[in-house]
């Protein structure tokens, strides 16, 4: 290579490298483009205290329900004995997995696909030996585990639901045990917008409650 | 070739550290062993290439979740496969650096294409490391030795034997680039520690130990019984993130650094389940070794094997040469991967047919979606619950050591005269609580009684007991009540002072 060329190449290099860094300290534009997913290093992105669990449940025109993720065909663990729609946090690909998922199987029309998330205590994950070493206590023979509607679509793939993840939606049921906060909560309206990052669908979401109404 | 500016100082400096010429052992080492790990996640992938990156699957792409709809095309299931099949080929190509700069830039793009396709199941950070490492290897003379293309081209060019054991020479600034991209990876993943909240006090680390979201991590579960020594962990973790741009350059920092960085990938495969991530970096390492290091390396390897009778092996095939026949020459060579691509895509696309990966061709018929039990339905879609209070509990332990605000020893016997600290450690989110630690008696009467409100906020509080001689030895229970439901209990055993020494005498005696 030309050492012309070279130099460009490591400026333009060195200067793409800075760009990421600074725009990951200062969180600026770090996720502006696809791109700046090559650019940020934010490898320890933080982890909750709940382990979830991602499930995609189709209703049926007869009131069935069934299971639409894993497919019947067979499952893929991609980094450990979870599935696939698991590491989808956002649940932005859920309907794409359900559709996949009808698209090759015999089944009744869908009224309704439910997205929802399972969530329990990480300290349920614990072998029986340390639970013991733990808690002084034999581990439970099962352990109790919480459920939450994250997103529901009508058969055409439109949002009829959309709500944020468990962890949020407890810490806001918890802010909501405040009387005061509840009856703020109860005076006020909802208004919904329609959310940016998802530009061609008409995906919707809760944005707040506004001042309370006259 | 031009010559290095007469100028000294920085400028000469940093052109001797990106233009110095060198042999690229480290570049080469990088080239081999850097696809055979892509490969270890690839190849399990290809089976399921349809379903992953293709129309005729699920495709997760990554330009969805940016607000980029249509960024990309989407192939179609054939165009799929056959791209998954080129990606493996390459990176096998790659690593016996068989056409090497082409074959790096083909697996450049299709890591980076497949890895956006499915966002999901592909795409994780170690995809975009690949990506660079594959951007400056296709941009290195990594494949000027120990390669399919050096033992093509030796046939017309020969490189001086005694000058640095024949290999050709070449600027050093790709290896620089390499190095620059560990230190600047090390450096972002501490900035994105230093902007998580519990980083420092070690819970987040532990909330990941007891993670399932990788592989299997036993070590990871054990050490989260011990949060002090995570926070000492995550400490020693980001100061070395730190330093490692200043620490890796040269002498015995160098190695000091690579050492710990040794040791912390493979604590990350023990504790935490990781394989793949710590298998690409200590891959990258090796661009990290100076020709003077691997040659160092190599002697050291050659007297060990040396002394060792069962090392013939390594004594007796560096002295093989396999000879180029006449008809191989770098066009063939090209002719031949081709033909490898033309022959081994044609084989992928008819054995995916042949697969039938959604059952369609069954004799029974597609897959019918079977029902799931009712009970299981009305639990999942029964509505949000509160948080019990015992699974809003992660700790209820009594000690006499902090350290770091966190209780850094256990212990089951006190006596008179001495302190106990008992912690109770709650998760994320959790309310405002009046939280009792009460001591029971033997016969379960309440002796004492410890309130306080632990505000949302917090993730641990302590209450210290004293025990005077107001309470008499034997055994006693706390018990840790949320909101006045029982959540936990200990028992601890209280020995008078006398009765210890008594023991501790006879024992002596003994």
């Amino acid at each position: 290579m030309p050492r012309w060329a070279s130099r460009l190449f490591i400026s333009g290099y060195l200067a793409a490298l800075a760009f990421g860094l600074v725009c990951h300290g200062l969180k600026f534009m770090h996720d502006s483009h696809p791109a700046m997913y090559f650019l940020v290093w934010d490898m320890f992105c933080g982890w909750s205290a709940y382990e979830t669990r991602i499930h995609i449940v189709g209703e049926g025109e007869s009131g069935r329900h069934y299971a639409l993720a894993p497919g019947p065909w067979g499952d893929f663990h991609p980094y450990s004995q979870m599935h696939r729609q698991d590491y989808d946090i956002n649940v932005s690909y859920a309907y794409r997995l359900a559709q996949n998922t009808l698209a090759h199987t015999e089944h009744e029309p869908m009224r309704r696909i439910h997205v929802l998330e399972e969530a329990w205590s990480k300290k349920h994950n614990l072998p029986p030996e340390l639970w013991r070493r733990k808690y002084q206590t034999e581990k439970p023979a099962g352990h109790h585990t919480y459920w939450h509607v994250r997103r529901t679509y009508n058969g055409n793939g439109e949002t009829l639901r959309l709500v944020g993840n468990w962890m949020r939606c407890q810490s806001e049921l918890i802010v909501l045990e405040d009387p005061r906060m509840r009856d703020r909560a109860r005076k006020s309206q909802t208004f919904y917008a329609s959310n940016p990052q998802e530009r061609l669908k008409n995906g919707i979401q809760p944005a707040g409650f506004v001042t309370p109404a006259p | 070739m031009s010559t290095p500016p007469p100028a000294d100082g920085l400028r000469q400096r940093l052109f001797n550290f990106f233009y110095a010429q060198e042999v690229p052992y480290g570049l080469a080492l990088v080239r081999i062993i850097v696809p055979l790990v892509l490969l270890a996640q690839a190849v399990p992938r290809w089976f399921h290439a349809r379903e992953f990156y293709s129309l005729d699957g699920a495709p997760t792409p990554l330009w969805d979740n940016y607000g980029y709809p249509g960024l990309l095309p989407i192939p179609g299931a054939s165009v799929a496969i056959v791209l998954t099949t080129l990606y493996l080929i390459s990176l096998v190509s790659l690593s016996l650096g068989w056409m090497t700069r082409t074959s790096a830039l083909t697996a450049l793009v299709l890591t980076a294409y497949l890895g956006m396709l499915d966002t999901i199941g592909t795409l994780t950070k170690y995809t975009a490391v690949a990506s660079h490492v594959l951007l400056l290897l296709s941009v290195s003379p990594c494949g000027k030795l120990w390669s399919v293309d050096a033992w093509l081209e030796r046939r017309v060019r020969t490189w001086p034997i005694g000058l640095h054991g024949g290999h050709p020479l070449a600027p050093a600034w790709p290896r620089r680039l390499l190095q620059i991209l560990v230190a600047v990876m090390y450096f972002g993943a501490a900035l994105t520690k230093l902007q998580t909240p519990l980083y420092f006090t070690g819970d987040q680390l532990q909330y990941w130990l007891l993670s399932d979201f990788q592989h299997f991590n036993p070590l990871g579960e054990h050490l989260s019984l011990h949060p002090p020594v995570l926070m000492v962990m995550g400490i020693a973790t980001i100061l070395w993130e730190i330093m490692f741009p200043i620490l890796c350059w040269r002498g015995w920092t160098k190695c000091g650094a690579l050492v710990f960085g040794v040791v912390f990938h493979g604590m990350t495969t023990l504790t935490l389940g990781l394989t793949l991530f710590p298998g690409l970096c200590l891959s990258l390492y090796w661009a990290f070794f100076d020709p003077a290091d691997i040659q160092g390396l190599a002697r050291w390897l050659r007297r060990k094997s040396r002394r060792r009778s069962w090392a013939l092996a390594s004594r007796v095939l560096p002295r093989w040469r396999f000879t180029a026949p006449d008809w191989a020459t770098p066009a063939a060579s090209a002719c031949g991967l081709a033909a490898t691509c033309a022959v081994l895509t044609a084989v992928a696309l008819e054995t995916e047919q042949r697969m039938d990966v959604y059952g369609l061709a069954r004799p029974e018929g597609r897959y019918v979606l079977q029902p799931l039990p009712q009970e299981q339905v009305e639990r999942m879609l029964g509505g949000m619950e509160h948080v019990r209070p015992e699974d809003q509990l992660l700790g209820f332990d009594v000690g006499t050591l902090r350290i770091g605000g966190m209780l850094a020893n256990e212990r089951t016997e006190f006596q008179h005269g001495e302190q106990a600290i008992v912690e109770c450690c709650l998760l994320l989110p959790h309310g405002d609580l009046w939280v009792e630690v009460n001591l029971h008696d033997d016969l379960n009467r309440p002796v004492k009684r410890s309130q306080q409100i632990m505000v949302r906020e917090n993730l641990r509080t302590h209450f210290i007991y004293d025990w005077q001689e107001s309470y008499p030895a034997g055994e006693y229970d706390l018990v840790l009540r949320l909101d006045g439901d029982e959540v936990a209990r200990r028992r601890i055993t209280l020995r008078s002072r006398t009765t210890s020494a008594t023991a501790a005498a006879t024992a002596m005696a003994r």
